[in-house]
């Protein structure tokens, strides 16, 4: 998102008064221009008019010095005819000076009227003097004289005419300019209007985009707030054309969003934790009953435990007394084998105890089927004080013959192996039978025997027991196929009494 | 930051107000040249005939504007008002123009007058006519008598040498028409059976013109040539004529007119001589022009052609 391109809504605001003063000063000063230009071409027209009646004045006062001196001969007159001379030919200079401004034939040739007009005065005055002068009085006749003034008048009538055209020229060519400074005035005075009408156009745009912008990201804004009230993880972002306040509102809308969605996300965890610690509590409260039934049944089991054992007592004497050897020894494994199951039940045992329970199983199995099945023991003596829980390893090897090998008239072999490693115990059973269901392990081995309850409670329920006993750290693996099925368990090394 | 961002924009804003004044002062002094030492021609021209003086004048407005000289053309309020033509003279005089130009006119205050311009340093010169040679001064225009050979050749063809003429032309004692009417009974005396019957005079007056036209047909019945010397002749006839029918079998003018085109191209006249009138007045712009620049010899003649017209050659040539 280019941010940059439009600003904050109050710089834009500003950048529109910005416009308007900027065209309200050029407005002024394009009128400020105008009333200039048009006032002082008014007036130079004004004072080339004074300047040039000036000049008509001053010919016509020095022209009747001139007239005075003439008739009257008065000293006064020629006085008056110098200080004229000088008023003409100011003047003059400042009609030549109009001239060089803006060339006039007409002009022009009046100021050259009035230097000629003064060289024949001046003339007439030498002749006057010298007519007057008591040295020489014949020279100059009196008809001279008369003639140079008629002379000096024939220029006045010319200066007279060529003023009168003048007027006449300067009074047309001002009313063409006054028509055309009108026209000049009208035109500014309509620009004026034109450029207040364009500022107020372009002013009023401006703001109409502002706030077609500011409605917009709006109505935006409530569009994507209503799209998230919906669904919180649409994964779109709010992106807004206008402003730079409009754009951290976005901001914060967005960065919200993230939290929202995150807080959201991990209420979410927590809940799935929190079934699934249930889910494990179900389990335990389960397990529990499981044991505490299996331990009313062995209550049950034990209501005359004393009798048992001294009936069987009772029978092994009777057994030396009737020299049947064999039988005294397999109802004394037998007592004993019965006794671990009472007592050790809800104990907990070493690895070596566990195995010799297992021997006294294994021994009253091998009573029964003879040497139909052989049992192989590779035990690490390191692992003899293995603590663990009862009843583990007889179970197992009583799948095996159940289910394993038990179809097998002959060459069935379970081997009982046991090795300590680095911080752990390792326990295999391993037979040669023809192993589990694939269905049935495939299950196992997934780890859904946990909560499986069909026909297999023995391997579910050792599993689950060592899990408790070992606090979790415990692998159970289960390797199958025909000819060779190995039930692997891995615990953490836990010696004692 | 935003402070300054305002006083930029002001400063801008003083900036182009700045430059606006200042165009606009330079606009202004523009036209404030140094042009008082401008050459000034006064042309003094007699009329303005539409006609003839007309395109002289033309021609000196047009030698004004390709040399860049200040012309002025003035005029008397009477046609050929001689009086009033020499006070124009004497208030140039006044104001020292540089040059006037003026048709040579026989006139004694107005020669006089033009002696004493020539005299201040005024320069002189006389188009269309000539005069004796009593100040400097320069001459352009028709070898009036060459001229008048030309009309009276023209004349004796249309005529076969046999006829009466009869001369309309402008006013008495004007040099330039003395000229031509001396080139014309030059070019006839030749032909004793070609004579002229009568010299009328129309003052450059187009009603003049129209009743000399039939006083001289009924004073003189045996004229069947008129031949006008000078333009307001053949500008006055030419669309007359067009609509009646001529009371003189042969008629030939002076100068070429859109009326006196109308009556060559209505068959009413035989024949229009024309002279470079327009040339005249600019090679009169060019001379003084010229002299004031590089000097020389201002006291010389300089003569334009003339050209005998007939229908056939407008046919071909339709320009002036």
């Amino acid at each position: 998102m280019n941010r940059g391109q439009s600003g904050s809504i109050s710089v834009q605001y500003k950048r529109g008064y910005y416009i308007i003063f900027g065209c309200v000063i050029l407005m002024f000063a394009a009128a400020y221009l105008g009333n200039w230009m048009l006032s002082r071409g008014y007036q130079s027209m004004l004072d080339e008019l004074l300047e040039l009646n000036q000049l008509f004045v001053e010919v016509e006062t020095t022209n009747m010095s001139i007239t005075d001196a003439y008739l009257y001969l008065r000293e006064n007159s020629i006085e008056g005819y110098q200080g004229g001379k000088e008023n003409i030919q100011r003047q003059s200079q400042l009609v030549e000076q109009q001239v060089k401004n803006e060339y006039s034939r007409a002009k022009m040739d009046l100021t050259c009227m009035t230097d000629t007009y003064l060289e024949e005065c001046d003339k007439l005055l030498q002749m006057l003097e010298s007519y007057l002068s008591k040295e020489n009085p014949q020279e100059i006749s009196n008809a001279d004289i008369d003639s140079q003034y008629r002379a000096t008048q024939e220029i006045i009538n010319y200066i007279n005419t060529s003023f009168k055209d003048i007027y006449s020229l300067e009074l047309t060519v001002s009313q063409k300019r006054e028509q055309e400074m009108e026209k000049v005035s009208r035109n500014i005075s309509i620009l004026q209007v034109g450029l207040l009408l364009m500022v107020l156009v372009i002013y009023l745009k401006h703001n109409l985009k502002i706030i077609r912008n500011i409605s917009e990201s709006l109505s935006q804004m409530t569009q994507f707030v209503e799209h998230i009230k919906g669904n919180l993880y649409h994964g779109e972002r709010l992106e807004l054309k206008a402003g730079e306040e409009l754009f951290l509102l976005a901001d914060t809308i967005n960065d919200m969003l993230d939290i929202i969605q995150e807080q959201v996300g991990q209420l979410e965890q927590d809940n799935q934790i929190r079934q699934q610690i249930k889910e494990m509590e179900i389990d335990n409260l389960r397990l529990k009953n499981e044991l505490q039934s299996s331990q009313m049944d062995l209550l049950q089991s034990r209501i005359n435990p004393h009798f048992l054992f001294n009936t069987l007592n009772m029978i092994s004497n009777s057994a030396v007394m009737e020299d049947a050897e064999q039988t005294r020894t397999l109802i004394d494994i037998t007592a004993e084998y019965l006794r671990y199951n009472l007592d050790k039940l809800t104990k907990t045992v070493s690895l070596k105890e566990e195995l010799d329970n297992l021997k006294d199983y294994i021994y009253i199995q091998k009573c029964r089927f003879e040497e139909r099945y052989e049992f192989v023991f590779q035990l690490d003596a390191r692992c003899a004080d293995q603590r663990m829980p009862c009843m583990i390893l007889q179970p197992l090897v009583e799948n095996s013959l159940k289910h394993g090998i038990h179809d097998m008239v002959s060459g069935g072999r379970v081997i009982i192996r046991t090795q300590a490693e680095d911080a752990c115990t390792v326990m295999e059973i391993e037979d040669n039978g023809i192993g589990f269901p694939q269905e049935y392990l495939a299950k196992l081995q997934s780890g859904e025997f946990e909560y499986e309850k069909d026909n297999h409670v023995g391997i579910r329920n050792i599993y689950m027991r060592l899990k408790l006993f070992y606090k979790g750290k415990v692998q159970f693996k289960i390797e199958s196929h025909t000819g060779r099925t190995v039930l692997h368990i891995e615990v953490p090394c836990q010696a004692g009494t | 930051m935003k402070k300054r961002s305002g006083f930029r924009l002001a400063v801008i804003l003083l900036i182009l107000l700045a430059i606006g004044m200042s165009g606009a002062c330079l606009l202004q002094k523009q036209h404030k040249t140094d042009v008082s030492e401008r050459v000034r021609i006064t042309a003094i021209l007699p009329h303005n005939d539409y006609g003839y003086w007309t395109i002289v004048r033309d021609g000196i407005v047009e030698g004004g504007l390709e040399y860049d000289v200040d012309v002025k053309v003035v005029l008397p309020r009477m046609n050929y008002d001689v009086p009033q033509m020499t006070e124009l003279i004497r208030q140039e005089i006044a104001a020292k123009t540089d040059a006037i130009i003026v048709q040579g006119i026989d006139n004694e205050d107005y020669l006089e007058a033009l002696q004493k311009a020539e005299s201040q340093g005024i320069l002189i010169a006389l188009i269309d006519t000539d005069v004796e040679e009593r100040f400097p001064h320069l001459y352009v225009g028709t070898d009036n008598y060459a001229a008048g050979i030309r009309i009276g050749e023209a004349v004796v063809q249309a005529t076969g040498g046999c006829g009466t003429i009869a001369i309309l032309s402008g006013a008495e004692n004007y040099p330039n028409l003395e000229e031509r009417c001396a080139g014309i009974r030059e070019a006839i005396k030749e032909y004793p059976e070609l004579t002229i019957a009568c010299t009328e005079y129309n003052q450059y007056d187009s009603l003049r013109v129209i009743e000399k036209y039939y006083t001289i047909a009924r004073e003189y019945p045996k004229a069947d040539t008129l031949v006008c010397i000078e333009g307001t002749g053949g500008l006055t006839l030419g669309p007359r004529l067009s609509e009646e029918t001529p009371l003189f079998e042969h008629i030939v003018v002076f100068d070429m007119t859109e009326e006196s085109a109308q009556g060559l191209c209505s068959g009413a006249f035989d024949g229009i001589m024309t002279q470079q009138q327009k040339e005249m007045g600019r090679i009169a712009v060019r001379e003084i022009h010229d002299y004031l620049e590089n000097g020389g010899e201002w006291n010389r003649k300089i003569l334009t052609d003339t050209e005998w017209i007939t229908i056939e050659d407008l046919e071909e040539q339709p320009d002036e």
